[in-house]
Formats: structure tokens, sequence, C-alpha cells
């Protein structure tokens, strides 16, 4: 009977580790379609609809998120990782400047500002209540 | 091979199942990432038609009609009267494919057979009387000076009376018997009664056009119409051929309170937007992509003022579906022959010069050739359908020509019953293919971009 759950609780560990994996390949294949999206709109999405590649992120990352709670796995406090926080930076401003292209050049800066802003607060007050 | 949860451990059993999956899954990730790269360097694109939802928005295969431009009720199609329909497939294309499912009680159809052709839509259209020189125009004939009023050319009695009426004579172009023929002949414009107490109207004929102080104004119906602007007089008129008279002139006129815009395929700008003018209307363009496959310039644009723009209501979107607006004219470039579109029909104009009166910009180049219908292709049955029958043929050959507009006809020897209707345009991988989706790529971009 221990043998069994033991065998259970191991193939679950596998399960969780393909679902991280997944989740990683799901985020890259996001990030990519997005930055596609907004140089050339409708390129990916006329092909392949932004709920379907939405799913590629959500379903693992709930998976995993039952899977460790299940398996008792906590996520260990580790520092920002300083090139991934800068690669995500630089999409989101790419992403927002590209989609406001068509406005005039100081308002579209302007909007960015803000956003920008917003974003770091938003960031902060969740990183402090954390 | 690299693993994102190295904190949680395995045994040696495990780890080399896991491993295994994590390869699978990483190649199977690589794999669809190249599938869907494939897909969007040689996408098809499919269009379809269902007769038995007939305004469902799904059907994007452009007005299927008969050879009498009625729409085949409930798909059915009678012996000799042929299936007509056109697809704007915008791209490089190998070859495309029709599909056809016929009703399940209807006739099997025989021998049908599919003809192709690609222009832009408004140049198929089937060709009506050929058009004279617009409302206006100052011609000259063997020392015979003529206006064109209210669409028949009137001749005056002679020069003095040109003269005394103030036409400028530099601003009447030379013309020939054949091109003036176009035009019906009018009343002789005899002698102006310029009455010397000032108090009666001087007899200027329909049409004749005025400056008064920065104002244009064109005679119609006994009444003066403003220009809105010069901007827009001069899409429609030279700057050369308004009389020059002061603003005691307008007494004699009324002056009309419904001002007149700019000429008939003018392409204008408001804030970001671009609008085609057509008739009484503006037209707005969807995107920088319907703009260029029209064939309209960008360096013909021209930027308007609010009290220009709201001259106008808005008209029906331009997409890549629509056909060209009345008023657009087309030059076809093996045998520089004008056409200009209206209502539903494209009518020659004979001669640049009869063109030149509707046109002051830039005319759509199209291709002569691009009207012969070209034998396409023979319908068979699908080996796995009872009711499904379709053929394909190359399209690359079509590709020299203008205009992204495919139409086909299909002509059968039976009468029968259509259901759905399918045309799917295909890309076969290769190196050319390869290098024109990475270019179409290229300018999708710079479209976005340039400013």
């Amino acid at each position: 009977m221990l043998n069994k759950l033991a065998l259970e609780k191991n193939k679950l560990l596998v399960i969780y580790k393909l679902c991280v994996d997944l989740l990683f390949i799901g985020t890259i294949f996001f990030a990519v379609s997005l930055l596609a999206e907004s140089l050339i709109p409708g390129i990916v999405t006329s092909r392949v609809g932004f709920s379907k590649i939405s799913f590629l992120v959500v379903l693992p990352l709930l998976l995993s998120s039952v899977l460790a709670g299940r398996l008792g796995i906590s996520l260990a406090e580790e520092k920002i990782n300083k090139k991934a926080l800068v690669a995500l930076v630089f999409l989101m401003i790419f992403t927002f400047f590209s989609s406001l292209f068509n406005l005039s050049i100081f308002l579209n800066l302007f909007i960015l500002a803000l956003a920008l802003t917003c974003a770091y607060f938003i960031f902060k007050v969740v990183t402090e209540n954390a | 091979m690299f693993d994102l949860t190295k904190n949680v451990k395995l045994n040696q059993e495990d780890i080399a199942l896991y491993r295994r999956t994590q390869t699978g899954l990483y190649v199977l990730a690589f794999s669809a990432g190249l599938i869907l790269l494939f897909l969007i360097l040689f996408s098809s694109k499919k269009f379809v038609f269902s007769f038995l939802t007939p305004d469902s928005n799904k059907n994007d295969i452009i007005d299927p009609r008969d050879e009498n431009n009625i729409f085949p009720d409930r798909g059915e199609i009678k012996t000799g009267n042929p299936l007509i329909f056109d697809t704007v497939a915008t791209g490089r294309y190998s070859s495309a494919e029709i599909r056809l499912t016929v009703a399940k009680n209807s006739p099997k159809p025989e021998n049908v057979s599919a003809k192709v052709r690609k222009s832009y839509q408004a140049f198929l259209y089937p060709e009506g009387d050929p058009i004279g020189f617009k409302d206006g125009t100052l011609l000259k004939n063997n020392g015979g000076y003529f206006i064109v009023s209210d669409g028949k050319i009137r001749k005056f009695a002679n020069e003095n009376t040109v003269l005394d009426l103030g036409f400028p004579r530099n601003a009447f172009r030379e013309t020939s018997p054949e091109e003036s023929g176009y035009n019906p002949e009018g009343e002789i414009i005899i002698q102006s009664k310029i009455d010397s107490s000032e108090l009666i109207a001087p007899d200027y004929p329909d049409s004749s056009i005025f400056k008064i102080e920065e104002t244009y104004y064109i005679l119609k119906n006994g009444e003066l119409t403003p220009f809105i602007s010069e901007k827009a007089y001069l899409t429609q008129y030279d700057i050369n051929q308004a009389i020059v008279k002061g603003r005691d002139f307008l007494r004699y006129y009324p002056i009309s309170n419904n001002p007149l815009g700019f000429g008939d395929g003018t392409i204008i700008s408001y804030g970001e937007a671009a609008f085609i003018v057509s008739g009484e209307s503006i037209l707005p363009i969807d995107n920088p992509e319907t703009f260029v496959e029209k064939g309209y310039l960008w360096e013909e644009i021209i930027p308007v003022s609010g009290d220009e723009f709201s001259l106008y209501p808005k008209g029906k979107l331009q997409m890549l579906r629509s056909p060209h607006p009345d008023g657009i004219v087309y030059l076809t470039e093996e045998s520089s022959k004008w056409y200009l579109v209206k209502e539903g029909k494209k009518h020659l104009l004979s001669s640049e010069n009869i063109a030149r009166s509707w046109l002051k910009k830039s005319p759509v180049t199209v291709s002569e050739k691009s009207l012969e219908l070209k034998d396409a292709c023979s319908f068979e049955k699908e080996t796995l359908s009872f009711r499904t029958y379709s053929c394909r043929f190359p399209v690359d050959s079509l590709e020299v020509f203008r205009g992204k507009d495919y139409e086909f006809k299909l002509l059968g020897k039976s009468d029968t019953r259509l259901e759905t209707l399918n045309v799917t345009f295909k890309k076969e991988v290769s190196r050319d293919n390869l290098k024109f989706a990475l270019i179409d790529l290229y300018n999708k971009l710079r479209m976005n971009y340039a400013r």
C-alpha cells in the first residue's frame, strides 16, 4: 500500500515537472505570438486564435498549481531575475508603443509612461502584500 | 537537457521517464512552431458560400449570379446559364481548387467546366456606351470654340462671342471632330446679351465657370454653385478656365446653398483616415492594405479641412472585397484605353483628352488582357463523396495581372442545384513562394509603420 502511494507520488512529480516545462513552452509561444501580432496584426491570430494560445499557458499553470498543492511543493522565495524582468519590461514597452503607433508620438509616450507607472505601483503593492 | 524544477527530486527510474517525455514534449512544441511558421509562409485561403444560408456573414464568395446578374435562388443552375462569382485573394498563390456540393435530390452535374480571369472587380463590369467630355470643358477645333454644357457640345458663334463673355482663350483645349462626336450637339451660343444697363443677367451657357474674389462657381440650372474650396475646384477643373469676375456679378444669379466638393475618385484624408470621393458621399478605406491593393497612390492623398470633410455623408466602407466606386478611371497598360466606372458599367473614354476632362489625378492602371476568360478545369466527382465535385487549376500565370479579384464562370450541360460552393487558393512550397511570402510580410510591416 505504502509502495503504491510512493509510486503514485513519483508519477505525479514527473507530471508536475512536465507541466512546468509545458508552462515554459506556452509562455514562450505566447510572448512570441504577442510580439509578432504587435508587429503585423493578424499574422498569428488569423491561423490560431489567441484564446487557444492563452489556453496553452492557463492549463499547465492551473495543473501545476493543483499538483504543487497536492504534492506539498511550495515555491522557494527567489530574488527577481533581472534579465527576465528587463525582457518583460521591454516586451511591454514594445507592444504598448507599437499598438499606439498611429497616435502622435508625444501622446504615445505619455500613455506609455502612464502605463509603466501604473505597472510599477501594481507590482509594488503585490510584492509588499506577499 | 535543462531542468526548470531542479529542487523537485526524482528517483533514477523516473528521471529516465521524465527525460524521455520532456524531450518528446520539446520536439512536439518545436514541430508545432514549425507547422505554424509553415502556415504563415505558405498559407492557403478559403472562401465559402452556402446556398442554404445565402445571407450568412460567413459567406465570403462575392456575388454569385447568372449571366443576367440574377442570384441563383436555392443554388439552382440551369443548363447553358453559367454561374459567375468572385473572390478577392491577396498574396501570391500557385493553384486554386473549386468544390461544389450538390443538393441531395439534385440531378448530377454533367461536364461542368470552370473559366477564370483576374483583375479589378469594377474593370470586369460589362462595357457601357462611351462617354464624352465632362460638363464645363472648353474645346477648340478648326478655329471654332466650344463648351460642354449639360452633356451637350455647344459652339460659340464666333471668337468675339468667346471674348465678349470673358472666357480665357488659353483654356480651350485642341480637340478633333471624332473626340467631340461623343457629346451630342447643342444649340449654338449666338450672342452674349450683355445689357448696357447691367440689369439683365448676361446669357452664359450652363457649366460656365467663374472666379469671384477667392471663390470658384459653376453655373448650373441658372444658379451659381460655389466650390467648397480652391483645392476641391482643382480636382475637377483647370485653374485657367474660370472667368474672373467682380463681386457685383453675384447679383445676376441666385447662389446655391449646396456647394460642390472634390472630383469623383479623389482620395482625401481627414485625421488618420483616408476616404474616396464618389458622387455625393465619401467612402472610408478600411486599411492601408486595401489602399495599396486598389491601386491608389499615397502621394495623391489630399488632406482636407473640417469644413470640406463635413460636406459629405459617409458611404459604405471600402474593403478589399469592395469594387472600385463610381468615378474611378482605369487606363489599360497595353493599349492606353481609358474607362470610367459608372453605375455598374465601365464606359470607354475614347481619348486621353476626354479622360483628362474627367480626371485630374493618376488613373488606376489595369491589364486589358486580364479581361480574357481562361479555361481553368473540368469538374470530377470526389472519390470519397457522393455529392461533392471538385477541380483544381494553376493560378500563378494570372499573377502578372493587376487587381486581386478572381472571377469564376462555371458552365454545365445539365440543370443542377448547389448546396455549397468553396474556393481554396493554395501555395506550393517553393523557393520563389518563400521569397514572395517574406517580401509580403516585409511590406505589411512597412505599411504598419511607415508614416
